[in-house]
């Protein structure tokens, strides 16, 4: 058994682990020094329910990474944070946050972006960043639980924009308005299932709505959706020929 | 007429969402949108009204006709207990 701590979305969290892989995971987030702000731990029982549950958990310390990531989301809302489903990049020191339903391209798209605009586009978080509601804004910070690619860096900014990919043909980017995308948005928002949890996340999800930008992005693959995109969310106008690379 | 208890319900401008908590979410993955009429109506279920009042309520907030607001307040019902939210 393990204790470690990690400093996560502003949060230092104790974390208590049968399996090393657990430390090694978390490598880019350990801290030392602090008083936690709570602790996770899970139990065998779990581990086991979690590969049961989840095939592509595969192994048991890959299982117990998943069940602390989810203990850890339980607390959150505490907080004024949840996790949410999406990929998170940075560009001119804000966060974009790009999401849709599993398989629709989210990477696709910020693969993208990188080629198109260089290394002033970098990425947060790859699949499940955390997102904290402030008095001026929404933060998004990153986490080492990044999907299959991995994709992190350990990072937080201000969260500029959201935005809902759908494939198509043509590129087209408008702001929308969240109420047109509730269930959308919802969906891709980890709900604990403790009731007290599951409400203070309902009221954050009410204050997100109204406090970030959300856009939908129809687009294909083609720079012309990066160019849709980058116009639509930063206001700054995309030049393919410019050298954006730093 | 009763919802089931872990149901939590929140308003988001003139929409109200619902999901699962507890134990119904191990059986109870959606998430449910409702439009306006339709979150005024679960409230009024939650209360514990009956059809009556839910459509006399309806009839006065919105203004419309009885039997509209009879058939909306009954075909919400209807699917409120195919998907299992109802129990009597």
């Amino acid at each position: 058994m393990a204790v470690f701590l990690i400093r996560l979305a502003g949060l230092t969290v104790e974390m208590h682990s049968t399996y090393p892989y657990a430390k090694e995971f978390c490598k880019d987030f350990l801290t030392e020094n602090a008083v936690p702000d709570f602790s996770v731990a899970v139990s065998e029982e779990e581990v086991a329910k979690e590969l049961a549950q989840s095939p592509e958990s595969a192994t048991s310390d890959y299982a117990e990474i998943i069940c602390l990531y989810r203990k850890i989301a339980d607390r959150l809302p505490e907080y004024n944070r949840f996790v949410f489903h999406g990929a998170a990049i940075s560009y001119n020191e804000n966060g974009y946050l790009f999401t849709a339903p599993s398989g629709t391209g989210k990477t696709t798209h910020i693969t993208l972006w990188r080629k198109a605009l260089g290394s002033q586009v970098g990425i947060i978080n790859g699949d499940k960043p955390i997102l904290e509601l402030c008095e001026d804004g929404v933060i998004v910070h990153s986490t080492p639980w990044a999907g299959k690619e991995g994709w992190y860096r350990n990072l937080s900014l201000p969260l500029k924009a959201v935005c809902i990919i759908e494939q198509a043909t043509t590129n087209k980017t408008e702001k929308i308005l969240p109420q047109s995308a509730l269930m959308c948005l919802l969906r891709q928002i980890y709900m604990p299932t403790d009731p007290q949890a599951a409400q203070g996340t309902l009221s954050l999800f009410e204050r997100f709505c109204v406090t970030a930008d959300f856009y939908r992005c129809r687009c294909n693959i083609s720079v012309d959706a990066v160019k849709s995109s980058f116009e639509a969310m930063t206001g700054e106008r995309f030049d393919e020929r410019k050298e954006y690379e730093d | 007429m009763k919802i089931k208890d872990g149901f939590i319900k929140h308003n988001i401008g003139d929409k109200g969402v619902v999901v699962a908590t507890g134990e119904l979410s191990i059986h109870f993955h959606g998430m449910i949108e409702l439009n306006q009429t339709g979150s005024d109506i679960w409230d009024e279920i939650a209360k514990g009204s009956d059809v009556p009042q839910i459509v006399e309520m309806l009839t006065q907030k919105y203004e419309i006709d009885p039997a509209f607001a009879e058939a909306d307040v009954l075909k919400l019902i209807g699917q409120m207990k195919d998907a299992e939210i109802l129990e009597d």
